[in-house]
Order: structure tokens, then C-alpha cells, then sequence
């Protein structure tokens, strides 16, 4: 509690009066028993010194007593007037004392109430008028204000008042600029944030625009308060008396505790409202999402479900009691296990997710999917004692899900109808293929083979111009049966019926058995056939046949399109791939063909088409067997210089 | 000279084949069809068969199989001549049972040669 118990006055008690007077008695007394005393032993003894005579002694000594009852009379009316002096002060002091006591008693019973009042009534429409009444009724006040600076504009804007107003407050007219209207206790207070006081409305000069009226609703004096939450000045509250004066250093000192105590509860108001509004929300929120809350105490058992959570299967808040019973009762019983076992591991392990999909059952029969969230809340020790859920119907989402898996199942059904489809249309493919090799090559191998008989004359002999034409016959079967035998290769690779025989074999043998074939091509045009075979490469686990098949043709290719010059071949080992680059000196290829380079029919010139034999075929063929082999043909050219071509082929097979 | 059986459907090769021995000065016999190769030659006993592998009723590598069952035939060389060329024919050819393996299309030049060869029991294949 905020709330501070004001140390009451110091107050002088009437004991202490009577104490006084009981002193007074004593203060005349006893000097009148000294003087008396000294009287008697002195007195003889002075005359009898003083006196001249014995006659005069005897004279003297018949007025001594007389003469000590008027001095002791006279000294005992000097002490009485001293003392009753002394006395009167202290009893006017005392009463003022007592006023005051009264006046700052008064004072703190306004606080302590207030602070009750506080305590007990949080909303600020109903304390304020309170405080204020309290401040009149008990403090004995004339009037009391509270003023709240409106955030939009900083104008103070009265909210509670008690006492005698007459329309006072609304002809204040506080200003905030530096007219006279903006020097009054209330607007200084507000300024400064420091308490401000008026000791005489009578005669204060900032009290000159409010004057007259003041005075005719008989305010004498005014205490302005600052109200101060979080450092800033939230109000003021201004209170009025009819005693000029009235409020001394420890009367504000006290209502400066008051103002306080009303600012703090201000601000607990306004967080209160602050809370209320973002719970509002939340509720609003949850409402809304239909999220179903539900919140079990681990220590009693005790649970909680929101009414969104008995909404998700069906029932009004009242039909279905909170117990975990009810809960128990209601989830599917396959699932029951899983949803306890999940508390229950969560618990345990403590899993950072708890996040579980079940099933409930509606109060028309049917199940609802509930996905639910939760978290643990431990006690002081450690151990958990509760568990705040929330449960989301994920139903729908469950049946698109399954409608999903339905579609999927049949699509994958479809699919793989398909695939049965594909593979007996491949195997129909793989039998045409074979057929058409037959059936193409068999009448083709009778007229190269008969041509063959009668070119070499085994028929009988032949004159010239019948030998050139039975060339040309045979020359063009020839190359049609080549063109049958690529399309029918590059049809079955691509047919995936090529089958490699993988295994080790020396790359420098094998190399060297196709610059042997190629040889006799190469000195016909008269192009230098060289290689070099560097000494670090020995072994690879592949292909040798397809690996022929590819170096042939790129040498090949490189002798056919090269027409004076050199042919090269390098090769080397670049772990994990061996490299074998044929260089020519040939026409090369423009940039711009390079890309249709592998495509199969694709001789890039069409004029060289005629000059240069070969079906089209053969890169596509070596580019779709390197892949096959795991490696790849790259190309380097530069029109009118030549090319170079390298199988990258590694050294051993990607699968192994 | 010897007997040469040529198993062969296809009438154009089959003369062809025929032409290119009996000009060598061999005698040939002709099957049109597997069975009937197999037929002849366990009657006739040839000293070379040659076998087309894709024939209208038998494989040629059943017809290699047959003829290998043969008590009597099991060494007489069996040349598959075929056009057939898919990976793996070679080999299965001579898994099948034959000696040698002569592709299509045939080289007059060379062909003779190979016959001959085989013939005298050589043989340039070795199974794998």
C-alpha cells in the first residue's frame, strides 16, 4: 500500500498546565521563605549596626515588623503579577496549539478517509467527488475542487467538487498562456508541480481576477495540490477555506500526501482501465477465433474450460460441468491415451511445444479434430502446478486434408496407371526398335552385300562406267545403313536400353587402338595426328567400348572438318574425372551454333553438309553416352581457328 | 570343301550367302526357318553353320541351344551372321552356343576369310 500514516501532531497536554500552575505556587513560596528567613536572621542585626542611638534602635525595631508585612506584601504582588503573566500566555498558547492540533487532526482524518475511500472505490468518477466531499466535510473546508488536464490541449478540466460553489468553477477560466488568468494557485500548482498557497485571498495579487467573487462565497485562503503520477502533473486539486491562513507548512505538508495518494490511484485507475480494455480485447479476440480455452490446476484437479471451448463440441456454458471427467468423457477413446500421455510427457520432459491433434466428441454425435497448445505454469518450488491450454477446431482443415489424400491416392493411382502404361509402351518401343533394325538393315545388307559381289567383279567383270555407278550404289547404301545405325542408337539411348559393361580398363591402350582406326583418315587428308598421354593416368572403371565410341568420334569429327593442320589429343587426370581433349585446327564453330552443338540432325553448315559425310548424329550420340558414363563433352571453338572437344569422364562411376 | 548350313529367312541373303560359298566351291544346304535348321542339321551333320538370330519361328539362340543338345553336333561351329545388333547379341550369341559372330552386312572380301576360318576350328570371339 502506497498509502502512508501521516505521524499525528505533537500536541501540549493539559497536564502540563496543570504542572505550570502547581510551579507558580512554589515560585511564590519559596522566595518569599528565603526573604523572610533573611529578614529575621538579618534584620536585628542591620538596625542594631545602622542605629546611632538606643532610643532610635527601640523606635526602629517597633516599625521593622511593620515595615517587613508591606515589603513582603509588595514583593509577594510582584511575583503573583509575574506568575499570573506567565500563565496567561501559556493558556493562549495552549489554546492555539490546540486549534492547530484540532485543524492538522482534522486534516489527516481527511487523508486516512481518502485513502480508504481509495482503496475501496477504484473508479475515479466516484473517488474523486468523494475526496472532495471528504475534504469539506471533514476538513472542515469550504470548498474543494479536482481538476484533470485534458491530454489533448493541457487545459484543466474540473471533474469533482464539494462545498459552497455557486458557479465558481465554471467561471474560473484557467488560462495556460501568461494572462492573469494563468497566475491563480491552481494554474501555478499545475505549472510548477509544486504546491501553491494563498494566505489571504484579500490581499494575494494573483487572486485579482477571482477576487470578489471569492470573497462573497467566503474564501479566505487556498492550498492548490499538484496531482503527480509517473512525473507528470496529471491534476490539481485546490481546496478553499474560510479562515484566512489556514494552511501552514504542515497542513500542506499533509494534503501534499493527500494529492498524492489521489494521483496514485489515478494512475492504478487508469492501468486498471488499461487492463480492463486489453482483456476486453483478448476476450473480444478469443471470441472471435473461437479458440476454446481451458486451464487445469495440477494440485486440486481443478479445470476450466471457456464457453468457446464448450462451444467447439456443442454445448452452452451450463451443459457441461468443468471437471476433467467431462473432458475424459468427451475425447475420442483412441485418442484419450495420446491426449494424457502428451500432459503427462510434457510434464516430464518439459517439451517446449506441447502441440496435439485429437479427437472430440460433438454433443450431436459426430467428432470435431482439435488441435490444442498448452503451457505449464510452475510454483515457487519448480513443480508445475497448472496448465493453460487452447483448443482450435481444425476439423475443416482436416477434411480438406483428407480430400487432399483422397486426391493425391487417386492421382497417384492415376499415376501409376500411367507408369504401367509408359513402361509397356516402352517395351513396345524397345520391340519396334529392335524390329526396325531388323527390317530396315536386312534388305540394306542384301544390296551393300550384292553390290559388294558385283563391285569386286565375283559375278562377272563389270566395264567403267558400270563400276563408278555401282559405287555410288554402294557408297549411298553405306551411308544410309550408318544413318539407320545412329538413329537407331540414339534412339535407344534415349530409350534407356543401352546397357554399359563398366569396368577398369587402361585408358592409354584404349586411346591408343582409336588414333590406330583413325590413322589412315588422318594421313589421307594429310592432317598430323598427335597425342599425349600424361603419366599419371592409368586406370578407369567404365565403358571402354562406349569411351572408344566417343574419342573415335570426336577424332573423327575433328579429321572431317579439319583441312589442313593438326589434330591433338591431350589427356589428363583432374581427380575426380579424367580429361581427354581433342584440339583441331579446323573451321571451328561461331559462337552462336555452340548451343545446338549436341542437338541431334544439327551439321551447322549447311554447305558443309555436302562436303562433309556423317549423318548429324554423332555428337548427340557421345554427349547422351558421356552422361550415360556420368561425365560430360565440353567444347571450345573459335570461328576460323578450330575447336576443342573434352570428354570428362570419371575415373571410376558415380554409383560406386 | 565342306558342307555349310545356312540358316537364313530372308531369300535375298540367303542367296547371297549361298553365292559367295558355292563360288568357294562349298556345298551348301539351306533352312528358311530354325526348326528346320535344326532338322537338317541333325541329319545331314554340316561342318559350319551359319545362323541368323532373328528368325519367323525360333530364336536363333534357341536354334544354337537345340543344336548344342545334340549329341552329335556339339562340336560343329555355329557362326551367328545377324544385323541384330543391340548390346549385349554378341554376347548372348555366344553364351547361346556359337563359335564366332559375323555382322551384317556382309563384305565379300571378308566374309570368305571368316568362314574359312571358322572352318578350321579358329575362332576370333571368346566368350565373356
Amino acid at each position: 500500500m502506497p498509502f502512508r500514516k501521516p505521524s499525528p501532531p505533537s500536541q501540549t497536554s493539559s497536564a502540563d498546565v496543570e504542572l505550570d500552575g502547581f510551579k507558580t505556587i512554589w515560585r511564590v513560596v519559596v522566595p518569599y521563605t528565603l526573604f523572610s528567613a533573611l529578614w529575621i536572621a538579618l534584620s536585628n542585626r542591620a538596625l542594631a549596626l545602622w542605629a546611632p542611638d538606643a532610643a532610635t534602635l527601640t523606635t526602629w525595631q517597633t516599625f521593622k515588623g511593620w515595615l517587613f508585612v508591606l515589603i513582603s506584601a509588595l514583593f509577594i504582588a510582584w511575583r503573583l503579577r509575574i506568575e499570573f503573566q506567565r500563565r496567561r500566555r501559556a493558556v493562549t498558547a495552549l489554546a492555539a496549539s490546540e486549534r492547530r492540533v484540532q485543524k492538522l487532526n482534522r486534516i489527516y482524518a481527511v487523508l486516512s478517509e481518502v485513502n480508504q475511500t481509495i482503496v475501496r472505490v477504484r473508479n475515479p468518477a466516484e473517488f474523486l467527488p468523494k475526496a472532495c466531499e471528504v475534504a469539506v466535510e471533514v476538513g472542515g473546508l469550504r470548498m474543494a475542487w479536482i481538476g484533470l488536464v485534458d491530454p489533448e490541449n493541457g487545459a484543466v478540466r474540473p471533474v469533482a467538487h464539494a462545498g459552497v460553489t455557486n458557479g465558481y468553477l465554471e467561471q474560473l477560466h484557467i488560462a495556460l498562456d501568461d494572462s492573469p488568468r494563468s497566475k491563480g494557485p491552481t494554474a501555478s500548482a499545475l505549472r510548477s508541480g509544486q504546491p501553491v498557497v494563498v494566505d489571504s485571498v484579500a490581499d494575494d495579487p494573483r487572486m485579482a481576477p477571482w477576487r470578489k467573487y471569492a470573497l462573497e462565497l467566503g474564501y479566505r485562503s487556498i492550498a492548490a495540490l499538484p496531482l503527480i503520477s509517473g512525473g507528470a502533473v496529471r491534476g490539481v486539486i485546490t481546496l478553499y477555506s474560510s479562515e484566512p491562513a489556514f494552511f501552514n507548512a504542515d497542513e500542506v505538508k499533509l494534503l501534499e500526501e493527500l494529492a498524492l495518494d489521489v494521483a496514485f490511484a489515478l494512475e492504478m485507475a487508469d492501468q486498471e482501465k488499461r487492463r480492463a480494455q486489453a482483456e476486453e480485447r483478448l476476450r473480444m479476440a478469443v471470441s472471435a477465433s473461437a479458440v476454446g480455452l481451458w486451464d487445469w490446476d495440477l494440485r486440486t484437479n481443478e479445470v476450466y474450460f471457456s464457453p468457446e471451448w464448450k462451444q467447439q463440441i456443442g454445448y452452452a456454458d451450463h451443459e457441461l460441468e468443468n471437471s476433467l471427467d467431462a473432458w475424459r468423457r468427451c475425447i475420442h477413446p483412441q485418442d484419450l491415451a495420446s491426449v494424457f500421455d502428451a500432459s503427462g510427457s510434457y510434464l516430464v520432459v518439459s517439451e517446449p511445444n506441447y502441440r496435439l491433434e485429437f479427437r472430440m466428441r460433438h454433443k450431436d454425435g459426430s467428432y470435431r479434430w482439435i488441435l490444442a497448445q498448452a503451457a505449464v505454469l510452475f510454483d515457487e518450488c519448480g513443480a508445475p502446478s497448472r496448465i493453460l491450454g487452447a483448443h482450435i477446431d481444425i476439423t475443416p482443415q482436416k477434411m480438406l486434408e483428407a480430400e487432399l489424400e483422397a486426391r493425391v491416392h487417386a492421382r497417384t493411382e492415376e499415376l501409376e496407371a500411367a507408369m504401367e502404361k509408359a513402361q509397356t509402351a516402352d517395351r513396345l518401343k524397345s520391340t519396334f526398335l529392335a524390329t526396325m533394325s531388323h527390317e530396315l538393315r536386312t534388305p540394306l545388307n542384301s544390296i551393300i552385300g550384292f553390290t559388294g559381289v558385283l563391285l569386286q567383279e565375283l559375278a562377272g567383270p563389270l566395264n567403267e562406267e558400270q563400276k563408278k555407278q555401282l559405287g555410288m550404289v554402294y557408297e549411298s547404301a553405306r551411308h544410309l545403313l550408318a544413318l539407320i545405325n545412329d538413329v537407331l542408337d540414339i534412339s535407344k539411348i534415349e530409350a534407356g536400353q543401352i546397357e554399359l559393361k563398366i569396368a577398369p580398363f587402361d585408358v592409354r591402350s584404349a586411346i591408343e587402338a582409336v588414333l590406330r582406326s583413325m590413322m589412315p583418315a588422318a594421313q589421307r587428308k594429310g592432317i598430323a595426328l598427335s597425342a599425349i598421354v600424361d603419366e599419371n593416368v592409368s586406370e578407369v572403371i567404365s565403358d571402354r567400348r562406349r569411351v572408344e565410341q566417343i574419342l573415335l568420334n570426336l577424332l573423327s569429327n575433328a579429321v572431317k572438318f579439319t583441312e589442313r593442320g593438326s589434330v591433338h589429343l591431350h589427356c589428363r587426370v583432374e581427380a575426380p574425372m579424367v580429361l581427354i581433349s581433342v584440339q583441331d585446327t579446323g573451321v571451328g564453330i561461331r559462337e552462336e551454333d555452340l548451343g545446338r552443338l549436341f542437338r541431334p540432325f544439327q551439321q551447322l553448315d549447311e554447305g558443309l553438309t555436302r562436303r562433309h559425310e556423317g549423318t548429324g548424329l554423332g555428337l548427340a550420340i557421345c554427349a547422351n553416352l558421356a552422361r550415360l558414363l556420368g561425365g560430360y563433352i565440353s567444347v571450345e571453338s573459335k570461328w576460323g581457328v578450330g575447336s576443342t572437344f573434352t570428354l570428362h569422364l570419371p575415373l571410376r562411376p558415380p554409383t560406386s | 570343301m565342306a558342307t555349310i548350313l545356312v540358316i537364313e529367312d530372308n531369300r535375298q541373303n540367303r542367296y547371297l550367302v549361298t553365292f559367295l560359298l558355292e563360288r568357294e566351291g562349298h556345298t551348301v544346304l539351306q533352312a528358311t526357318n530354325g526348326l528346320e535348321g535344326v532338322a537338317l542339321a541333325e541329319e545331314l551333320h554340316p561342318d559350319l553353320i551359319l545362323l541368323d538370330i532373328q528368325l519367323p519361328d525360333i530364336e536363333g539362340y534357341a536354334v544354337a541351344e537345340r543344336l548344342r543338345q545334340a549329341p552329335t553336333l556339339d562340336d560343329t561351329p555355329i557362326v551367328a551372321v545377324t544385323s541384330f545388333a543391340m548390346v549385349g547379341d554378341r554376347e548372348r550369341a555366344l553364351a547361346a552356343g556359337c563359335t564366332g559372330y559375323i555382322e551384317k552386312p556382309i563384305d565379300p572380301m571378308t566374309f570368305l576369310d571368316e568362314v574359312a576360318m571358322h572352318l578350321q576350328g579358329g575362332s576370333q570371339e571368346t566368350p565373356s
